[in-house]
């Protein structure tokens, strides 16, 4: 869908964009993270055609976008939504009718599918000035899908949202961008944020992409120590709740069996994110208050900084950092079977 | 809403395109101040366009620009009274004929306690010499009109130049002149139409009258079409032809009588029965 | 102290009596008035917008010389406009010389650098991602100024106010142009310049009058809009 390569633009003395190569396939939801000043947006708004960049090719429904005349039905056939739902003084309803009466061709219920799909067909008649934050959102996002858009760009819809909310609307999103085979291009500083919404995630930083892959490639094996250090390292396995008490959820992941406490319900996938410092490795079974115990092979050991950084299987992958001392009076090596534990509440589950 | 706004200004637009669009048989008459404002001209005027239908568009200035428009072709017909200036006008050929038709006078307007003592003057000159010589406040028109032309003369006559420092140049009409006199307490030369039309909101007082050097005489000037090709030879005729009717005199003489108490001007042409 | 009560209640009486004097420098005000206003809001609103959209060179120059056209004389523009319209001018053949459409000239001439730039600087407060929501959204520029418009209309009404109330009060351009002419290009301003100079404080005094309640009812108008609308 999107080919991009050799992208440069100087902005700035001190910032210059610059992509080799840069590919999403069609129908993917494909997220860009990295910290502020990472050049995320300038991408966003070079692909809509906001800003011009000094070399490159970018191909986008099988044209070079940079070389077409017809700007306008270029961009009417993609939605940008921004941070910040840029609404008009006006009734929500108008709000997100206005793309389809910009081209021409309204439709009452389009508009009302939209308004149901994101929850705010109570508000129709609202000036959508004057909604919360949550509810303006929901807007903005009606009005980007209301043309049945092929490809959306997203520039962190949801930096002002409240956390427990953000995560319902991701959700919903993520539906209705699978549902409509809609390309999505999301952009983001927050890797919670992808790792929720995408199927590939690549990494910026100072206007260069250090990494790409799935979430999974990104966040136990990146490459490069610069992308590291931005999203940190963390065990990342798809699980499914099976059985809950109370607030202890039982989630299966593989074949095993962990144990979490989280707010989520039962049945719900979920991604199940482990950082590597909460993982205790210990030679023999030890009694312990940690409610989950593995069995685990250490396949290969890294020397990560002033620790080291150890990856096991214990039926899954997994990642644990160790100290220097540890590791020399537990004389560690490759193939060893070792125990590992971590706590209920050391785990974070993100709803899927 | 901006619609609304956009369709009530074109509708007003529209409303007024046929107001705008009825100016055609158009004489310019460059005139003077002393002229509109008694209110003879609008008496007069409304008349000739009903009679005529022509619309005759007065430009009410002093005599000194009434004659600068005729000698740049802006205005058709000339109703002014400087006879030097006028002289020299015609020719000079920017002015076909000179016609005086009518004549009224200046006076001497100042405070009713006469600080100067002009009251006892020989003469016009005389009362200026005095003037000059006591120092009083004395207002001129300062803008090259008739009255302006006629005070600088009888200085000249007098042999004397107003005193500086007491002197005060406005550069304006002849109301205006006459009214900031009357909030200085000084002198002033004007017309006697003028002072009559003004009397009532007036404290100043006609301090000297009825001199040879005091008499205002008006003079029309059509402008000669063979400079310029622009000025209405028609119009202007027909103007000049109205003005100098029967009609006419009988309006200017009744005219002032009822709201003045007495005649203003004085109709001098000898019109054809 | 006396005149300015007798006055005041002479000019009441003028104006309950329709006095026809005085209804024929009312209909030549508004006509002129409103005739410019309307004529400078359809060029200026436009035309602001689009200097303030539209990326091209020398725009910084030609919006400080717009905003310096704000400041100009309108005696300045009277004399200009007077000298183009002369007969032997070079707009001469127009005729437009003491007529209503020579003052409605120019007051379009004096009115539209306060609208033009009132409109740059109500365009220019938008936050510039809103333009650029609107242009993602698939506006082409036309519908993208007109929903900006409708987004700062209360800023582009106040310009319309202002250039009203320029063009309202205005009397030195009007008298050069208009020449003050009776029945014909004699408007509220100016007719109160000739009266005060007559001395006919009651007549001046009832112009005058007229003239606070006519701008007065025309700014209450607008700004009902605008505040109706703000309310909304």
């Amino acid at each position: 869908m999107i080919e991009i390569n050799n992208l440069t633009l100087n902005l700035s003395k001190s910032f210059c964009l610059d992509i080799k190569s840069l590919h999403i396939q069609d129908k993917e939801i494909f997220s860009v993270i990295g910290p502020n000043g990472a050049g995320k947006t300038t991408l966003l708004n070079i692909l809509s055609l906001f800003e011009n960049p000094e070399t490159g090719r970018v191909i986008i429904f099988g044209k070079d976008i940079l070389k077409q005349n017809d700007v306008l039905s270029y961009r009417r056939r993609i939605s940008y939504v921004f941070s910040r739902p840029y609404l008009f003084n006006n009734t929500v309803e108008n709000n997100v009718a206005m793309p389809l009466r910009l081209r021409g061709k309204n439709s009452e219920s389009k508009v009302n599918e939209m308004l149901k799909l994101f929850k705010i067909e109570d508000l129709k008649h609202n000036n959508a000035l004057k909604l919360s934050q949550g509810q303006m959102h929901r807007v903005s996002l009606a009005r980007a899908f209301v043309s049945e858009p092929e490809l959306v760009f997203l520039d962190e819809p949801f930096l002002s949202l409240e956390r427990l909310y953000k995560e319902q609307l991701m959700t919903e999103i993520r539906k209705i961008i699978k549902n409509r085979g809609i390309t999505a291009l999301f952009v983001s500083q927050d890797q919670n944020e992808a790792l929720c919404l995408s199927d590939r995630i690549a990494v910026m930083k100072e206007g260069k992409i250090l990494e790409i892959g799935t979430p999974e490639q990104v966040f136990t094996s990146p490459s490069s120590k610069e992308a590291a250090d931005f999203i940190g390292i963390e065990t990342v396995a798809e699980g499914i709740i099976f059985k809950k008490e109370d607030n202890l959820c039982s989630v299966r992941v593989k074949s095993k069996v962990i144990q979490v406490i989280s707010e989520l319900n039962v049945n719900e996938e979920v991604i199940v994110l482990i950082r590597p410092q909460d993982v205790v490795v210990s030679k023999h079974k030890e009694k312990t208050s940690a409610r989950n115990v593995f069995k685990a092979i250490i396949i290969h050991i890294e020397s990560w900084g002033l620790e080291y950084k150890v990856r096991l299987d214990c039926g899954f992958d997994l990642l644990a950092f160790i100290t220097k001392q540890s590791m020399k009076s537990l004389k560690l090596k490759e193939k060893d079977e070792v125990f590992i534990s971590f706590k209920a509440t050391a785990i974070h589950l993100i709803k899927r | 809403m901006l619609k609304k706004i956009m369709l009530f200004f074109l509708g007003l637009m529209l409303i007024a395109i046929p107001l705008i669009a009825q100016e055609n048989k158009i004489i310019i008459l460059a005139t003077t101040t002393s002229v509109q404002d008694t209110g003879l001209l609008d008496v007069l005027l409304e008349k000739f366009t009903t009679e005529t239908g022509y619309t005759v568009k007065p430009i009410a200035v002093g005599t000194g620009q009434a004659i600068k428009l005729g000698m740049n072709g802006e205005a058709d017909i000339l109703w002014v009274h400087s006879p030097d200036d006028e002289k020299k006008f015609v020719e000079e050929g920017y002015g076909i004929s000179r016609t005086t038709f009518m004549h009224n006078d200046f006076v001497l307007l100042g405070p009713a306690n006469d600080p100067a003592g002009v009251k006892t003057a020989k003469s016009i000159t005389n009362a200026f010499k005095i003037i000059s010589e006591k120092a009083v406040l004395f207002v001129s028109r300062g803008d090259q009109s008739g009255t302006h032309k006629k005070e600088l003369k009888i200085w000249k006559i007098a042999e004397r130049t107003p005193n500086k420092e007491k002197y005060v140049e406005v550069g304006q009409g002849m109301a205006a002149t006459v009214r900031i006199a009357d909030e200085k307490q000084a002198y002033c030369l004007a017309d006697r139409s003028s002072y009559l039309s003004l009397k009532k909101n007036l404290s100043l007082t006609i301090l000297f009258e009825n001199d040879k050097n005091l008499l205002n005489l008006y003079s029309l000037i059509p402008v000669n079409t063979q400079k310029f090709s622009k000025v209405n030879e028609k119009g202007a005729k027909i103007l000049l032809d109205f003005l100098l009717s029967a009609k006419t005199k009988e309006i200017v003489e009744n005219f002032g009588r009822e709201k003045y108490g007495q005649q203003l001007f004085f109709y001098d042409y000898e019109v054809k029965k | 102290m006396d005149f300015i009560f007798d006055g005041i209640k002479k000019a009441i009486e003028l104006i309950f009596s329709l006095d026809r004097d005085i209804l024929d420098i009312l209909r030549v005000s508004l006509l002129v008035s409103i005739s410019a206003t309307a004529i400078a809001v359809l060029i200026g609103v436009p035309s602001g917008a689009i200097i303030a959209i539209k990326k091209f060179p020398l725009k910084k120059i030609l919006i400080s010389l717009i905003n310096t056209g704000m400041g100009l004389p309108p005696v300045v523009i009277g004399l200009v406009i007077s000298l183009f319209l002369f007969r032997n001018g070079p707009f001469g053949f127009l005729q437009w010389l003491y007529t209503v459409k020579g003052m409605i000239l120019a007051q379009v001439i004096i009115a539209l650098p306060i609208i033009i730039g009132l409109t740059v600087a109500a365009f220019q407060s938008v936050d510039k991602k809103m333009y650029l929501q609107i242009i993602a959204l698939g506006a082409n520029t036309s519908q993208s100024i007109i929903i900006l418009l409708k987004e700062i209309r209360l800023s582009v009404l106040a310009a319309i106010i202002a250039g009203f109330g320029s063009i309202i009060s205005e009397v030195g351009a009007v008298m050069m142009v208009g020449g003050n002419i009776k029945s014909q290009t004699r408007v509220l301003t100016t007719a109160i310049v000739l009266e005060t100079n007559k001395g006919n404080f009651d007549f001046a005094i009832a112009i005058g009058l007229i003239l606070l309640v006519m701008s007065f009812i025309v700014n209450l108008t607008l700004t009902y809009i605008q505040q109706k609308n703000r309310r909304d």
